[in-house]
């Protein structure tokens, strides 16, 4: 009974074209797609400012819940070289999306934005602000992973690990940032300023934007997953990548970056 | 054979993303394409004509942070994007940074002084003094100036020999070569307009405000005098079919100078003095000025009347029969009036602005029947003196003191925003005239008035 349903789920579904026979064809190819699931901290280091005396200090981004995205694309596996090893090359375009969050005091000067909202300037050293950033940074790249893999568990299951490229195609951030200015008293600055919540989205691949922020055009990953296929045309993979190659283009910046991803593929007969 | 056909197939899909992809991208590019114009311009060499708001006058001084802020400065900046090149100003250097002195604000009003603190700076660059006024550092510009602002200079003065000698205005007589004290101010507008392809010309505000801040006694320049020195350096400054912006003066007395001491403050202030030392004395209404158009010379103040942010000291003596004629309470008695220097009253008020708006009528028939850009600054001093002041990309710039962001400390001279402003009018003008594209500056990027150490 059991059979004959994924018989027929398998006849709608390729459209009467002939079932993939066992063993596995030399060559399969297959559309795919699924989510992506992005997690990770960063750590910015102080940044000198173009005013003497003022620098942005070290900024500490915490995760702040994981971010959903997409991937869409597809694949081709070679299973023509060895009986339980095969190859995968894929390409696929992917949104991910890493949610953090930082609490900072910093001078007023330190944050262009904000001392220019203020009707009166400030020397360096006079005045400073408290704000929490909350971001939302996303990056949309075409990737092209090259997975080495082998079936385990009486072929039931496979294992596969490889370098992925990434050719970034748009990123950008949104910061919501809110906050206060600080009272000083000894220069007649006697109340808190509540800064009001703000918005601001930030072209992450123009240098101009993003300044220390920019992020690499191209880099790869590594990435390692498992998957099954529990009908015969029906992949399902997990799979866990961190960005060995860094994401910023500034080196200093220092983190962790962690993406998962869980796919369904559809081989094509 | 049908393997080989599907496996062509399949590969298009990728290589169609692939496509997409490289498409992208030339969308972006796309977006690039530059929309500068210098339109009928040429901005290659730009040379600025003007006083103290040209030299970059900040704070009741001319320093370098000041200079580097200039209107002239900034608007070359923006000149720059459509092939105007270096700008030189008569800049003090690093090491005479704070020039003439000037006024710093050291602290906001607190809960124990509610005055704002001001303190003078002291001036670096003064070379000697010719009695008790001071000679400042000589600028050597022999490559040229780009830059030609002179404070305290009126149209009266541009014809003037000697104007830049010791004896002269220090701030022209730094700016000329050695050995050339008799070259007027026209001269060395001549003597620096070699392949400028551009001007702009903000002159005729010290033909006013000398009166303004004297409360009218400094007499204003006689018309023709200004007509004719006025023709003579558009004149020089158009020789070669030379394009330029010419500026009117603007509404001096909408400025903190004229606004921030009111009628009514000095009276709270002075009623309860009174009612302090003995209470219940009847309300002093008004004071008593020296008013040069009243019968018998004094009169009470009324509406309209403008007190002068310059002259507090004087206010704080109102009631002292230690001072002015000492025959009766200094400001308050018909025999002790306030002295006309302190107060602009409002017929004098009305003259000011009158022969403004004269002066104003001959400038822009003058810019108009030579086809030149002319700024009208009636629209912005208009905006930042409405309630709610004039916001710009989420700021709200008013004429209110320090607060403001507009005016220094001097109340009447720009602070960095201020110009910016300014220059921004500037702009809209020539890209209106000479169907130019050139971009606005941000105002809330420039200081406004510095709270520093």
């Amino acid at each position: 009974m059991i059979h004959k349903s994924y018989i027929l789920a398998g006849l709608l579904l390729v459209s009467g074209a002939a079932l993939a026979q066992l063993p596995t064809r030399p060559v399969e190819f297959g559309l795919k797609g699924g989510a992506t699931f992005v997690h990770g901290y960063t750590t910015i280091p102080a940044q000198p400012t173009g005013i003497v005396g003022v620098q942005v200090p070290q900024l500490d981004n915490k995760n702040n819940g994981i971010g959903t995205g997409y991937t869409a694309g597809a694949f081709v596996r070679f299973n023509n070289y060895n009986r339980k090893g095969y190859v995968q090359i894929e390409l696929t375009y992917n949104r991910y999306l890493l949610k953090q969050k930082t609490n900072v005091t910093l001078d007023v000067n330190a944050n262009p934005a904000l001392a220019a909202r203020l009707p009166i300037s400030f020397a360096p050293g006079l005045l400073n602000a408290t704000v929490d950033v909350t971001s939302e940074s996303v990056i949309e790249s075409f990737d092209v992973p090259v997975l080495f893999g082998r079936r385990v568990l009486h072929d039931k299951v496979r294992v596969f690990m490889g370098p992925t490229l990434l050719f970034v195609n748009k990123s950008e951030a949104v910061r919501n940032t809110q906050g206060q200015v600080n009272p000083n008293t000894a220069i007649g600055f006697g109340t808190a300023i509540p800064i009001p919540a703000t918005s601001e989205t930030t072209n992450l691949l123009s240098p101009r934007e993003a300044t220390n922020l920019q992020v690499k055009r191209f880099t790869w990953a590594l990435e390692a997953g498992v998957g099954i296929s529990p009908l015969p045309f029906l992949d399902i993979d997990l799979r866990y990548a961190v960005p060995a190659g860094g994401v910023y283009k500034d080196t200093n910046i220092k983190g962790y970056l962690g993406i998962a991803t869980l796919t369904a593929g559809i081989k094509l007969p | 054979m049908q393997s080989k056909k599907y496996m062509l197939y399949r590969w298009s899909i990728l290589l169609g993303l692939l496509v997409g992809a490289a498409g992208c991208y030339n969308n972006e590019q796309a977006q690039r394409i530059d929309p500068l114009s210098s339109g009928t311009a040429d901005f290659t060499r730009y040379v600025a004509v003007g006083n103290s708001l040209t030299a970059g006058f900040m704070d009741n001084g001319l320093y370098r942070d000041g200079q580097l802020n200039s209107y002239p400065y900034l608007l070359s900046q923006q000149f720059r994007l459509v092939g105007g090149r270096d700008f030189i100003q008569p800049l003090f250097s690093i090491d005479q940074a704070n020039g003439t002195g000037y006024l710093k604000l050291t602290s906001l009003p607190t809960a124990t002084n509610p005055l704002p603190t001001i303190v003078p700076v002291a001036p670096q660059a003064v070379r000697g003094l010719v009695g008790d006024r001071p000679l400042f550092t000589k600028f050597n510009g022999a490559g040229g100036i780009n830059n030609l602002g002179v404070p305290g200079i009126r149209m009266s003065d541009i014809q003037t020999p000697g104007y830049g000698s010791v004896a002269g205005n220090p701030y022209f007589e730094r700016l000329l070569p050695d050995g050339t004290p008799l070259r007027t101010y026209l001269d060395y507008v001549s003597d620096n307009l070699a392949g400028a392809t551009f001007f702009s010309c903000f002159m005729g505000n010290n033909d006013a405000l000398a009166y303004a801040t004297s409360g009218g006694v400094t007499p204003f320049t006689p018309t023709p005098l200004f007509t004719t020195n006025y023709t003579a350096l558009l004149d020089q400054l158009t020789g070669s079919n030379r394009k330029g912006v010419v500026i009117g003066i603007p509404n001096v007395t909408t400025s903190p100078l004229f606004q921030t001491v009111t009628l009514a403050q000095v009276l709270a202030g002075v009623n309860a003095a009174v009612q302090k030392a003995s209470p219940g004395a009847p309300t002093i209404p008004s004071l008593v000025i020296e008013s040069s158009l009243a019968a018998g010379g004094v009169r009470a103040t009324k509406a309209g009347d403008l007190l002068l942010l310059s002259q507090q000291a004087d206010y704080a003596t109102i009631g002292s029969t230690a001072v002015g004629t000492k025959k009766g309470p200094y400001g308050l008695s018909p025999l002790n009036p306030l002295s006309t220097v302190s107060v602009l009253d409002a017929e004098e008020v009305a003259a000011l602005n009158a022969k403004i708006s004269e002066y104003n009528g001959i400038m822009k028939a003058q810019a108009d029947s030579r086809a030149l850009a002319y700024v009208d600054l009636t629209t912005l001093t208009n905006a930042i003196s409405a309630t709610g002041g004039y916001t710009q990309n989420g700021l709200a710039f008013s004429s209110s003191y320090i607060s403001g962001g507009v005016f220094g400390l001097d109340g009447v001279h720009f602070t960095a925003a201020g110009y910016a402003l300014l220059a921004n009018e500037i702009l809209k003008s020539i890209n209106t005239t000479y169907k130019a594209s050139i971009p606005s500056l941000d105002p809330t990027r420039y200081r406004k008035v510095l709270v520093q150490p």
